[in-house]
This record gives C-alpha cells, structure tokens and sequence, in this order.
C-alpha cells in the first residue's frame, strides 16, 4: 500500500508501532551497550 | 488497544497472492513468514538431529568408532546451537506469526518488511556457522556455551561463531519488538490484556525476555571477540580479567533462554488441553501471572549452573532457593493443566496426546532440575550425563513436543485439510517410547558418573549407551512421520471446518479453513463469549 492509500487512522497506527519498535530498540541496544562498560 | 482500521474496498488487489519466489523473498505476510520461518526449523531440526545421531553412533560402543574426538566435541557444540537457535526458537517464532495477528483479530504483524528481514538473517547466520566446518581448525568444539578459554583456541571459524551469534541474536530481538508491537497496538476491539489466549500471553513475556537476555549475551561475545582479536582481557587472567566473568554473563543470558524455548510451548498446550477437555482453561489469571514470576525469577538463577566454580556460602544457598522459587509457579501450571482435565469430556486427538506427554516429561525433567538445584548435590551431578538428561527431557518431550502439538492441532487451520489421525498417533506414541529409551537411561549413566562431552567412556557404561543410542536412531526416524503427515496434509485429506475441532474457541477458529491470504481486514468485535478466557 503506498502512503497515500493510507487513512489517517492508518497513518496514526503505523507511527505508534513505529514509536515503541524504537524504543524496544533501543532499550536492547542500551543492555547489549551496558553489558560491555559495566566491565570495561 | 488498536482503533478499529479498516480497510476499504480499495485495498481488494492486496488479497491477491504473490506468485513465484518473490511470495517468499520479499514476503511481507505474516503467515508466509509463519511458514519460513517453520520450514527453516524443521530443516535445522534434521541437520541438528543428524549431528546427534553421528553422536550417538560414535557412543554405541566405547572406544572411538567413526569420528575423531575434535569432530565428536564439534558435533556436541553444533548440534546444541543449531537446535536451540536454528530448530526450537525459530519454530516458535513460526508459530507466533501463523497465530498471534489471527488469536487477537489484527490483519498482519505491526511491522511485517522487519518481520522479513528478521527470517532472512536466520539462514545467513546458520550459513555462517556451519560454513565453520569446512574451514581451518573446524567447527566450534568447546560447547554450546563457549566458554573461555577453550573457545579462544578455535581458529579461523572463531569470528565466523561470534558474527552467527550476533545476527541470532539481532533476529530475535528484531521478532520479539515485533510482536510486542502486534499485541499492544494491533489487537481488535474489546480483545482486553485478560482476555488475550494464554498463547499470546506466553508470546508477550517471552518476547520481553528476548530482549532482556539476548543484548547480554552479544556483549558476552563481543568481549570475547575483542578478547581475541583487540588486545582486551574481560576474560584473561593474564590481563587481569576472569574467565569465570564468562560463565556469569552468559547464563544470565542461558536460563532466561531456557524460558525463552518453554513458554511458547506452555501456551501452546494452555491452548489445546481447553479444546480436548472441552472445559476453560483453569486459573486463566493464575496462568498469566505464573508466566510472568516465572519469567521475573528466571534472571536470579543463573548461577545454578556453575555452583562448581567455587561461590560464597551465602551465593549458593540464595541461588539455590531462588531456583527452588520456580517450581512454585510451574507447579501452579501443571496443577491448571490437570484440573482443566479434571471431569472434561476428554478425547485424545494427536495434539492432546503430545500435550499430555508434555504435562508428564517436561514436569519428569523439571524435577531432575529440582535435585541439580540442590547445591551439595550438585556437584555428583554437574558435567555428568544426569544434566543431559535433564535437559533434554525439558527441551525435547517438554518443548518440541509442545511444538509438534501446535503443528497438529494447527495444520487443519492452516492448509483446510485434516491430517492423518492414524498416522499422527503413530508418530506420538513411536516419539514417545523411544525418546524415553534415548533419555531416561541417561539419568543412571550419569549418577554412575559417566561425564559428557567425550567421544570415549568407561565399558561400564556400554550397556545403557547402546541402548541410549537405538532409542536415539528410533527417535531421529519417527520424525520422518511428522514429514509425511505434513506433505499429505498439504496435498490433500477430509476438507477442515472453520472449527477444526469440536471444543476449539477463539478468533483464529471464526476464520475460514485455510484462513484468507489477509486475516481480519475488518477487525472483529470481541466479547466476553468470542474471547477465550
């Protein structure tokens, strides 16, 4: 489906599960980063 | 909770399938990736299943048979990766895509191209890893978990390991967000937390397991990696690091992961044992919070794994009672499971077969974990052939039985036709008798002190290990019914209702058998009645 295609409860839709994919995102990448400094 | 979208008559072309091998490359359909996703676990079940019979083959007999002891030490290494991260994790995943979008009423996962590319990395990564055998110095031989120092003597497939191990684990994360994502925001309307099938929910908390525990173990092996390559000493007492540093960090990741591989199939037979008792689950809210404390509990453990590294006495006393802990809420599931039992119109179908032999092998393997959690008698037990058996009791009658239960009691809905009867029992009860001729002698071999990992042993021990071993070649053929019930089924059989089975609920059974190429354009309305709580 191109953008346009999309209703706004669509659009609404996707920018939420894009928002919380990045911050599970970065809640891993924060463990995998902290992991390395604790022992560094 | 998602609002209703709905998709307009616009959207018609999308119901149209993709053909040719573009449907599979660049899918981004949640039951084609389903369907990858459990093709590729099957393959790496009988690639890891063939390095166990080589295993077995070799330990028919003391003395050193077919294989050189470096090759026998690879086999044990390789075969545990590829079934824990190529066979098991990936089938659950499978299933998850197959059933989550259509258990909460969604049309596909939040994010289905990731959802593509969480796939594709799996055959990359294992291409990676199994290419080691062809390189200097072989395939990984120091264990599944890759210890150093040993691990540090392997050659030129040392980086090829950790980079596997890396896009593993990017893949996982990568599947787990996305169903995280499918069930806070995609479900339909009125499909509560506390009404989510116990499937879904075991999914939930796995997911937030994955995530938790996988970045842990990348770090464990990016230090090695930098151990190795970039001067660093995280593990070297020479430089002032501690190999026993090694063993912490990665079972924080390993028991975790342990609950990573069960919990999907817990919520596999909380949703079959329903269905063939023709009762509600029991304890639907005690289920869902014994899930959880399981998966809280399961980060204050790990050190039950190594109680023989040497541990003050107040770290092996907490960590012993901390494992100790777990049965509590494993045991309220296997009490839920029994009484949903209790007085059912009970009928016993193939996926209630392998759910019953999960109820009774996996609660068998979960009390051999109970006596190993014990830390005096620990260490009888550790590095003995009494910890293979326990954990293989868990992992296979215990979690690829959940699995193969999910396969059968799903397959109706997937492809419209029923399966085989006859021949899935026959594959249930060969499966049966012979994992427990594999695994249950293991427990005697290893309290008489046989040790794991060796290609050689003590004749002692040649008795039970020729039998272990036929009880294994028995197990590895039963398989191929599994095969053969899959294709037929594919091919053809009696048409499947939308039901499939007379006591299934939930949304998954309103959809047609096979279900529409998008489930649920038109999110339903769930009730009390339609919901399977």
């Amino acid at each position: 489906m191109r953008d346009d295609d999309k209703t706004s409860a669509e659009k609404e839709l996707a920018a939420k599960n894009m928002r919380l994919v990045i911050v599970l995102g970065l809640v891993a990448v924060g463990f995998y980063v902290g992991i390395i400094l604790t022992y560094m | 909770m998602s609002e209703a979208v709905i998709h307009d008559d616009h959207n018609d072309h999308h119901d149209h399938k993709p053909t040719g091998i573009g449907r599979w490359l660049f899918s981004t359909n949640h039951k084609d990736i389903g369907t990858m996703y459990l093709v590729f676990a099957l393959i790496m079940f009988f690639i890891g299943g063939a390095m166990a019979m080589v295993i077995r083959a070799e330990l028919f007999q003391p003395g050193l048979q077919f294989v050189d002891p470096q090759f026998f030490n690879s086999m044990t290494t390789v075969h545990a990766l590829v079934m824990i991260f190529g066979a098991v994790m990936p089938a659950g995943v499978g299933l998850a895509n197959w059933m989550i979008p259509m258990m909460i009423g969604a049309p596909d996962m939040a994010m289905p191209r990731m959802n593509n590319m969480s796939f594709w990395i799996l055959p990359f990564a294992f291409t990676l890893l199994l290419s080691t055998f062809f390189m200097q110095g072989g395939a990984p031989a120091g264990g599944w978990t890759m210890y150093p120092p040993l691990v540090l003597q392997l050659g030129d497939g040392f980086p090829f390991l950790i980079f596997a191990v890396h896009f593993l684990g990017i893949s996982s994360i990568m599947g787990a967000i996305n169903i995280i994502a499918t069930v806070f925001n995609m479900r339909a309307p009125g499909m509560t937390f506390m009404r989510l099938p116990l499937f879904v929910w075991t999914w939930i908390i796995t997911a937030f397991l994955l995530i938790a525990a996988m970045p842990v173990l990348a770090g464990a092996v990016t230090m090695l990696l930098t151990d190795k390559f970039f001067g660093t000493a995280f593990f070297d007492a020479a430089g002032g690091g501690d190999p026993v540093l090694f063993q912490h960090v990665f079972w924080f990741f390993g028991h975790p992961e342990v609950y990573i591989l069960v919990l999907p199939s817990f919520g596999i037979i909380s949703q079959i044992i329903p269905t063939f008792a023709r009762k509600p689950l029991f304890g639907y809210a005690s289920m869902v919070y014994a899930t959880a404390s399981i998966a809280f509990l399961s980060f204050f453990v790990w050190a039950h794994h190594m109680f023989t590294v040497g541990m003050p006495l107040a770290g092996e006393l907490f960590f012993m009672y901390a494992t100790m802990a777990i049965a509590v809420p494993t045991g309220v599931k296997v009490f839920n499971w029994t009484a949903t039992m209790w007085k059912g119109s009970m009928t016993f179908e193939t996926p209630m077969l392998f759910s019953i032999g999960v109820l009774f092998m996996f609660t068998l393997g979960g009390f051999s974990g109970l006596m190993m959690g014990i830390t005096p008698v620990d260490f009888q037990y550790h590095d003995t052939y009494f910890i293979v058996a326990h954990f293989h009791y868990v992992l296979v009658p215990g979690i690829v039985f959940g699995i193969v239960g999910g396969v059968y009691y799903w397959l109706p809905k997937w492809t419209g036709h029923m399966y085989d009867e006859t021949l899935g029992k026959w594959h249930f009860w060969t499966s049966t008798i012979s994992v427990n001729i594999l695994f249950f002698p293991m427990h005697f071999i290893g309290l008489a002190g046989m040790p794991r990992r060796i290609p050689d042993y003590s004749t002692q021990f040649t008795d039970w290990n020729m039998i272990i071993s036929i009880g294994g070649f028995a197990f590895g053929l039963s398989q191929l019914i599994l095969v053969w019930v899959v294709i037929k089924c594919i091919r053809g059989g009696e048409k499947a209702t939308d039901e499939v089975w007379e006591g299934a609920h939930g949304l998954e059974f309103t959809l047609s058998s096979p279900p529409p190429f998008h489930s649920f354009t038109t999110p339903p309305e769930v009730t009390d009645a339609t919901a399977h709580s």
